[in-house]
């Protein structure tokens, strides 16, 4: 109990010092907040320029870079990662690695696949996907299934 | 350890405190711990609120690669114009939002009152035009899966990427109507004078919610609206 109450103590002559720290943050908030808004109302105009112009593949790059640094913009200076503790970056960071990785694999998958042919031949040839003709038959697959033939007798 | 012996005092010290900090709750030591204890907490419901998103855009960049043709297609049937709009309004709703976090943590309570305002104003704004915009998509039978019934579709897979433009736009509208609650509910705070430079965890906690939400607007314009 009283031991609680040194370590207490204790973290509260901390807390005085890091709330100290915590004013630190930018000299005139006001301003640079408004230089972060003019900086994001500009890339934004950016992003709909580029739209604009045909750079074939790198149309996504381009418009993917201009939103990035947005958005790190946001998170830097609104959302203040940058004058706040690094645990909040961490948290962050981590769950983009691991939507890094989610997209990574699946970007892996999905460019190194090869059409597959059904055993039973049902799908005509160089079929891809299939609107689906009703909801209950998920993209009218089995509708055009072949039943497989019969053993002869 | 020569604490111990002194049990008495310190009872008598906690009974002294007798005007304790109604802000700070007990099973925390100092408001510093509580503050950072809340915001490690929101910081963990934002990643998972971006690995939830970041499936969406995992699914979208697989049916993209894939039906190129046909979200190009789709992507015209959008209105720019309103997608720009509404990526303007929200950027100035993160700014107004974040002014108001800074007006909360220099006890100003009048500019605080008039920012969370505005914020919501704009949050407003937003929903309207999406409105707007979803009646136009309706009306000309661009509706997701299934009941899409656009005549006007060269590549037969349009349906696809409206699909993915209603579940994410509509997830991130459901968003921004959580968003405009809980800016309800600090804005009646902040009117009651709850907030305060010793105070002001919620309108920050709010705000960081709101960012992200600009941030994932931030990426969905330009794959929605702009994609070629």
């Amino acid at each position: 109990m009283s031991d609680h109450t040194t370590i207490l103590e204790n973290t509260q002559a901390a807390g005085h010092g890091s709330e100290e720290a915590h004013a630190h943050g930018p000299r005139n908030p006001v301003r640079l907040y408004t230089l972060i808004l003019t900086c994001l109302l500009i890339l934004t105009g950016l992003t709909v320029l580029v739209a604009q112009f045909d750079f074939g593949d790198w149309n996504v790059f381009a418009a993917m870079i201009i939103a990035t640094i947005k958005a790190s913009l946001v998170a830097l200076f609104f959302m203040h990662l940058l004058h706040d503790k690094g645990m909040n970056a961490i948290i962050l960071c981590t769950a983009l690695v691991f939507l890094g990785l989610f997209l990574s694999f699946d970007f892996m998958d999905s460019t190194t696949r090869f059409k597959i042919t059904p055993a039973n031949g049902a799908a005509p040839a160089g079929s891809d996907f299939h609107r689906p003709k009703n909801l209950g038959v998920p993209f009218g697959g089995a509708k055009n299934v072949k039943p497989p033939p019969e053993p002869p007798k | 350890m020569s604490s111990i012996s002194t049990p008495v005092t310190e009872a008598h010290e906690d009974a002294a405190h007798g005007q304790h900090d109604p802000n700070l709750q007990h099973h925390f030591a100092t408001k510093e711990q509580q503050f950072d204890t809340s915001k490690i907490g929101i910081w963990l419901f934002l990643a998972t609120e971006i690995l939830m998103f970041g499936g969406l855009f995992v699914g979208f960049a697989y049916m993209q690669s894939r039906f190129p043709e046909a979200f190009f297609e789709g992507h015209k049937h959008l209105l720019k114009v309103a997608g720009t709009l509404n990526t303007v309004v929200l950027l100035v709703s993160s700014f107004t939002m974040v002014l108001a976090v800074h007006y909360a943590r220099t006890s100003k309570r009048k500019k605080l009152i008039i920012c969370l305002a505005i914020t919501m104003f704009c949050a407003l704004i937003f929903l309207g035009v999406k409105y707007i915009e979803y009646t136009h998509e309706f009306s000309e039978g661009l509706y997701p899966g299934r009941y899409f019934s656009n005549p006007d579709d060269p590549t037969g897979h349009e349906f696809i990427f409206f699909s993915f433009y209603f579940m994410m736009t509509g997830l991130h509208g459901i968003h921004i109507l959580a968003g405009l609650c809980v800016m309800a509910w600090l804005l009646r705070r902040a009117i009651r004078g709850d907030f305060s430079r010793n105070y002001y965890t919620p309108v920050d906690v709010v705000g960081l919610y709101w960012h992200l939400v600009d941030i994932i607007w931030i990426y969905l314009f330009p794959l929605l609206y702009l994609i070629r």
